[in-house]
């Protein structure tokens, strides 16, 4: 245990040594914030162009009309039909959204399902606004829902909470919709660089063998075991340390809310911690030397990340991609960040934060095999 | 008491066999020296001692015990000089050897002199704060060493120290060598430099293909082939000798010629130098010089496995 731990410090140490690697791990955190302000920040400042058209006519059409007019940056027109493919493709329009009849008695009943979005600039925009839309849908057929059928009592509930907190609240989304995008959109791109950081550190293990440091450790009190485990530790110490200045710099300094109920978000982030250096580790395993290393890092991390939805929501992408995206580590702990954001509770989560944890361990199954199953003093373990 | 005894040591990479059956022991106090040609498996052989990977069969006894049953006991008492220099390029001279000092719970203090004990016994204490990467290839094989040392165990193996390094570093890696030794440090020396072991080494055993083929002292194993000597005939122009008339003087055994010299293996007991600078006389080549070569460990390695050290 001495042992471990003077191994430890000293891998601390070397990190310490070499300001510009320190200044890589802990300075790319503002990096990420950055672009995420500058992607999702000057969304807000475009106006976005709305055509309407109305074929419901009922009371809850027209309140939700009135609620899409009083967006910010919402330039809103009422359209005819026959003009919905030619003011889109002139691009007078960015999208069109259709009450269609019986929108109103769906939401009576709970159902909002009478509406359709039509756009062909590709979803950046329409995103946006969609999640404004469903957020309010998703208010009002709650009400529908309690309600049951009972339109005066959908009324009475619904007059209630327009005087009461629900008016603030939905109000309020379309600021908070931005700030989220802004924080979902800085956390992706921590992930991304959580994952390079843990890839890089792990490639140490590489170099250490390189330079034969590593064989000499193992005719000392150590052995691969803890070698690799105090690897392991200060890697993980330097994500988790990623995480926390993102946060911090995020909330504290760049006023962003993440909306993300803290512990829940710290969970998240060290379930995540593991998998990246599980991966990081599957990748070494897999590797003879350092720049076969990386060369495997550039080849996964990037597009996987991409898939993932870590740069990009991954609603904009192809169906069959985004299907892909399940199959990505990095897609499940951003999906449970989301669901946190829009309220879900760690518990109602527990799937998804089973399938992290499954990652995580079928990722370390995978490296320790492949380590173990290797001697060759040569060249490596 | 010996202090290490291997039993039947067998490494196979697969199919190929790098350790066969190797047996050794090795006593308290002595330097032993391994030599053996480029593939011979000492390097194996010690990586097996060291803990660094396990043998396919067999057994190694450090005083007295098994090391696979007490690994811990095993690394606190051998120090290791791996064959490839490994320090950390970007710790100095004084953080490499207190970081492996440290590694086997030397704390404090006595990590601090310890260490600097070390330095000094390696001649660097005057570069102690510089770092390895401004070191000459001697000096950073000499840090080599004292990251091995430093925790002062009773055995300390060194494989190859020497190579590529220039004559005065090996001068002082000899020496402390033998200083080690003085101390009370068993030592372990592989090498396929003859003249170092000779020079240093109190027992000696020659590896082929993975077997010890010949133990003993110097002396000893000279001795085994004191029957025969070389005689070396350096003449001005080759042209125009016969060797088959030479082969058939009384007492050789064989003739090689290599550039302008000529080497004529005899019998040791048959005096035929006589015979010998008369064929040269009579045949009118104009011999430069001539010299009876005592057996060396060279001509011994030679003899028992009809190969020559180095290549
Ligand atoms: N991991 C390995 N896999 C396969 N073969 C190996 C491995 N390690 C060593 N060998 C082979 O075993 C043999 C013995 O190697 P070893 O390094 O012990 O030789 P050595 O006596 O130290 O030689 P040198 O003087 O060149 O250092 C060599 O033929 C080498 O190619
Ligand atoms: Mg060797």
């Amino acid at each position: 245990m001495k042992d471990f731990i003077w191994l430890t410090k000293h891998f601390f140490s070397l990190i310490l040594k070499k300001p510009k690697t320190l200044l890589l791990y802990l300075g790319t955190p503002l990096v990420s914030i950055g672009i995420a302000f500058l992607l999702f920040g000057s969304m807000g400042t475009e106006s976005v162009h709305v055509g309407i058209i109305n074929d419901d006519h009922q009371k809850l059409a027209t309140e939700t009309i009135q609620f899409i007019q009083g967006l910010k940056q919402m330039n809103v027109k009422q359209i005819q039909q026959k003009d919905v493919s030619n003011q889109l493709a002139s691009g007078n329009l960015d999208l069109v959204i259709r009450f269609q009849p019986g929108f109103t008695k769906g939401l009576y009943s709970g159902k909002p399902n009478q509406v359709e979005v039509i756009s062909i600039k590709g979803a950046a925009v329409t995103t946006q606004v969609e999640s404004y839309l469903n957020h309010h849908l998703d208010q009002l057929s709650k009400m529908g829902q309690a309600a049951n059928g009972d339109i005066k009592m959908f009324e009475q509930i619904y007059q209630g909470t327009k005087k009461g907190s629900l008016q603030v609240v939905t109000h309020s989304t379309q600021d908070e919709s931005i700030n989220d995008q802004i924080s979902t959109g800085s956390i992706g791109y921590l992930l991304v660089i959580m994952l390079i950081s843990a890839a890089n550190l792990s490639g140490t293990i590489l170099q250490e063998k390189e330079n034969r440091t590593y064989f000499r450790l193992l005719s000392t009190p150590i052995n691969a075991r803890k070698f690799v485990l105090a690897n392991v530790c200060v890697n993980m110490s330097i994500m988790i340390i990623q995480a926390i200045i993102t946060i911090l710099l995020m909330t504290k300094v760049f006023n962003i809310q993440t909306h993300i109920p803290v512990w829940g978000l710290a969970l998240v982030m060290i379930l995540y911690s593991f998998v990246a250096v599980a991966i990081s580790l599957v990748m070494i395993s897999f590797s003879n030397s350092s720049s076969t290393a990386s060369t495997l890092q550039n080849i996964i991390i990037t597009p996987t990340c991409m898939l993932a939805g870590c740069f990009w929501p991954v609603e904009i992408m192809p169906n069959f991609v985004q299907r892909i995206a399940d199959f990505l580590p990095q897609h499940w702990t951003l999906e449970t960040l989301k669901q946190l954001q829009l309220g879900e509770s760690i518990s109602q989560l527990s799937l998804h934060l089973a399938i992290i944890c499954a990652f995580a361990a079928a990722f370390f199954l995978i490296a320790i095999y492949k380590f173990s199953r290797n001697d060759d003093v040569r060249t490596f373990l | 008491m010996n202090i290490l005894e291997l039993t039947k040591l067998t490494k196979k990479f697969g199919d190929f066999i790098a350790v066969d059956q190797l047996t050794l022991s090795i006593a308290e106090g002595e330097i032993f020296g391994l030599l053996g040609a480029n593939g011979a498996g000492k390097s194996t052989t010690i990586n097996m001692v060291s803990g660094l990977i396990r043998a396919t069969s067999g057994e190694i006894q450090l005083m007295g015990k098994s090391i696979t049953n007490n690994r811990h006991f095993a690394k606190m008492n051998i120090g290791v000089v791996p064959q490839d220099i490994a320090i950390y390029e970007d710790l100095t001279a004084y953080e490499n050897v207190k970081f492996f000092a440290g590694l086997y719970g030397l704390r404090g203090t006595k990590l601090d002199e310890q260490v600097k004990k070390a330095l000094e016994f390696v001649g660097l204490s005057d570069r102690h704060k510089s770092f390895p990467k401004n070191f000459s290839g001697g000096m950073k094989r000499r840090l080599n060493i004292a990251c091995a040392i430093a925790h002062q165990p009773k055995l300390i193996i060194m494989d190859e120290p020497t190579v590529g390094i220039d004559p005065q570093s090996r001068n002082y890696i000899l020496n402390s060598v033998r200083k080690l030794n003085e101390m009370g440090c068993t030592i372990i020396y592989t090498s396929h430099y003859m003249e170092e072991v000779e020079e240093v080494c109190s027992q000696i055993a020659i590896v082929d293909h993975g077997k010890v083929i010949a133990e003993g002292t110097k002396e000893q194993l000279k001795s085994i082939i004191t029957d025969t000597k070389d005689v070396w005939v350096e003449v001005k122009n080759i042209d125009g000798l016969k060797l088959e008339p030479i082969q058939t003087i009384n007492g050789v055994l064989g003739v090689e010629v290599s550039d302008n010299q000529i080497k004529i293996n005899s019998d040791m007991g048959v005096n035929n130098l006589n015979a010998i600078i008369q064929h040269f006389i009579t045949n009118q080549i104009e011999i430069h010089s001539i010299q009876e070569k005592e057996p060396n460990l060279e001509s011994v390695f030679l003899t028992l496995t009809g190969r020559s050290l180095r290549d």
